[in-house]
């Protein structure tokens, strides 16, 4: 005879129906990936299709804002991005920035998505790959031929890309990083719906105060804790 | 400036940097609603309460920083 299936279930705080979490590691880190993603695999659909909507549209407004460059991960001295931190709190967006972050600091020296999307900044100095090179003197229209200086294989550049971010995008800079951190921060409270179900609000005090002075015991606990053992 | 066509870049040039505040405490009042609720009305009904809430306590602290600066 096999055993029972593990089910894990919360209680609705609005009705006191029961939610089933499935598994709720797997709803948690479907949930860090995509926003909302473990509530519709929890079935939750209504919940999980507006949390989706919601923290969505605030991380690609903040990508807009900031012309996509303001998600990237860097742990360079003097150019730690604390920032990503919190924006890691969305995956899709969390892995990308790691993965082209690794492939620029690694040895080819170029990031993975030669686009440059979410890859770090470069800052004077830094050593890349002749083909990214001639891709950012193509699309970026603050970068010329003489950012970079020949150094084979590599190319050296010799500016502050950062700077030029800053310059070109003024307060866009800080508004997109602004949105991009909320939205992974907003993003953490859908984890921990979708891993432990709603938090239970506090008991209002007026209907605490009258639920005790109808017959002198608070009510709402459940009888097999409020009765006295025999 | 953003990636996006002139008009749209030049007419957010234009738009309050409070007002960009507004699409953060909606969005956040919602989360904050539904990690709190589960039924759809509960969770509108607790938005707005929320967003009631959000926007007195950070008009109070914009309200605090504003007379500070001019005593200062």
């Amino acid at each position: 005879m096999q055993p029972p299936a593990r089910r894990i279930v919360a209680v609705s705080p609005d009705n006191g129906a029961a939610i089933d979490l499935k598994q709720p590691e797997l709803a948690a880190v479907l949930a860090w990936l995509m926003p909302g993603l473990g509530h519709l695999y929890q079935g939750r659909t209504r919940k999980g299709a507006i949390s989706m909507g919601v923290v969505t549209i605030i991380l690609l407004l903040g990508l807009w804002l900031g012309s996509g460059r303001v998600v990237y991960a860097s742990w360079r001295p003097n150019d730690t991005r604390w920032w990503f931190a919190p924006q890691a709190g969305i995956g899709v967006v969390a892995i990308p920035a790691v993965i082209q972050a690794l492939a620029i600091n690694g040895p080819s020296r170029e990031p993975f998505w030669l686009s440059g999307w979410l890859a770090p900044p470069l800052h004077d100095g830094q050593l890349v790959s002749r083909r990214y090179a001639e891709r950012l003197v193509q699309t970026d229209a603050y970068l010329e031929e003489g950012d970079f200086f020949d150094r084979p294989p590599y190319r050296q550049f010799r500016a502050d890309q950062i700077s030029m971010w800053h310059h070109e995008l003024g307060r866009f800079f800080e508004l997109g990083t602004l949105y991009t951190v909320v939205a992974g921060m907003l993003n953490l409270l859908h984890i921990y719906d979708a891993w432990a179900g709603p938090m239970h609000p506090p008991k209002d005090k007026h209907q605490k105060k009258n639920d005790e002075s109808a017959d002198g015991e608070p009510q709402g606990v459940p009888e097999a804790e409020s009765e006295q053992p025999a | 400036m953003v990636p996006s066509t002139p008009l749209i870049a030049l007419l957010l040039e234009g738009v309050p940097m409070l007002l960009f505040s507004l699409p953060l405490i909606a969005a956040a009042s919602y989360v904050f609603a539904a990690t709190h609720h589960e039924l759809p009305a509960a969770i509108w009904s607790a938005t707005v309460e929320w967003a009631i809430w959000l926007v007195g306590i950070l008009g109070v602290v914009l309200l605090a920083v504003i007379v500070f600066g001019r005593l200062v």
